[in-house]
């Protein structure tokens, strides 16, 4: 395993095992500044096996699995080694893709040592401004004073390996850009929203009801201060876990569809999301 | 080819209008997912293979510099 230093590394490395190969596969999607962020914070690591580059992006607990590989056979031959090589990191890897061509990709890996954690689903919708409605309760931007508030919350509701929870860094950069809104009462956060705002469309990263406030029209008011927030743009999208059937059926009452579009979470261990954590 | 292009980009993201000079990855309109689905879709329906150096999201962002990349990889 060797840390990465610069992002060219990850562009030879990527080009050598896509050189000449059309059935090229990978599930390492480019955001350059997010990775070199990991680059610079040393997170980044790469293992050549074969036609198959993996990287992996250390985490305290767990490492993110990617791979970019020279055809779906060559990844089955590269992942049989990696397994047998490498036993002693918890991998977790997301496979996102359309239905059905992802299940051959989900079939092969838990052929070769991985399990199914757990899936999300996109859904979105068009923007329809005639539908926003006035949040009923008092919605305020969290400043940087609430940052381990925000992210003691984020770690205790929601689940590090299905949910990618943020940074300090990356919660500090949403509050500079007043993209966290809060509803509190008595002092203490009872919900919160937290999205992104990219040209023509809005991403809703977390949405989050403090279960000691819930059935008060906190979560239906955040979400609508997030829909006046997000007017301007086209459409509004976010990932939510398949079997939270209740979120599933709030996102379908404000005109959210699923859009076919699934990551499947799998981990090297026999483990599976727990449905309480809803 | 740019016609084609336009083609290939409605089919993933039927929502939007794809247009010359406008930064579809700034505009929100493509993200890093829709990115490597474009590198496939114009793999083949170009007969084309793009550079593994070439995969970035800003040669992936406007008509022209996909044009850019197709004549490249050609």
């Amino acid at each position: 395993m060797i840390k990465i230093t610069c992002i060219s590394e990850v562009q030879y490395e990527i080009k050598a095992v896509k050189e000449n190969n059309k059935s090229f596969i990978t599930n390492f999607y480019l955001e350059i500044d997010k990775m070199k962020t990991w680059i610079k914070d040393g997170e980044l690591y790469k293992i050549r096996i074969g036609s198959t580059v993996f990287f992996l992006k250390k985490d305290a607990e767990f490492s993110f699995l990617f791979y970019s590989s020279s055809s779906f056979e060559a990844l089955g031959d590269s992942l049989s080694i990696l397994n047998s090589k490498i036993n002693n990191i918890f991998f977790v890897i997301d496979i996102i893709g359309k239905e059905p061509n992802i299940l051959l990709l989900v079939s092969l890996f838990k052929q070769h040592g991985f399990y199914l954690y757990t899936s999300l689903t996109r859904m979105s919708r068009l923007t329809d401004v005639s539908k926003h409605q006035k949040p009923i309760h008092k919605i305020t931007n969290a400043d940087s004073s609430q940052i381990k508030v925000i992210i003691n919350l984020l770690h205790k509701y929601f689940d590090p390996l299905a949910e990618q929870l943020p940074t300090y860094k990356e919660i500090n950069n949403w509050i500079k850009l007043n993209q966290i809104l809060i509803i509190e009462v008595k002092e203490e956060i009872a919900g919160l929203v937290i999205f992104d705002l990219i040209g023509v469309t809005s991403y809703l990263r977390y949405w989050f009801v403090n279960p000691n406030y819930r059935n008060r029209k906190i979560g239906s008011s955040l979400l609508s201060s997030f829909f006046i927030k997000s007017a301007k743009t086209k459409r509004q999208l976010f990932w939510v876990i398949r079997t939270n059937e209740n979120a599933i059926k709030r996102y379908m009452h404000y005109d959210f569809q699923e859009e076919n579009l699934y990551d499947y979470i799998l981990t090297n261990k026999n483990i599976q999301y727990e449905t309480e954590n809803n | 080819m740019k016609q084609k292009i336009i083609n290939i980009l409605n089919e993933i993201r039927p929502e939007f209008e794809f247009t010359s000079g406008i930064d579809f990855i700034s505009a929100g309109m493509l993200d890093s997912f829709d990115v490597l689905t474009l590198v496939n879709e114009l793999e083949e329906k170009f007969g084309i293979s793009i550079d593994g150096l070439d995969i970035v999201p800003e040669n992936f962002c406007t008509i022209e510099s996909i044009v850019g990349i197709i004549n490249k990889n050609e």
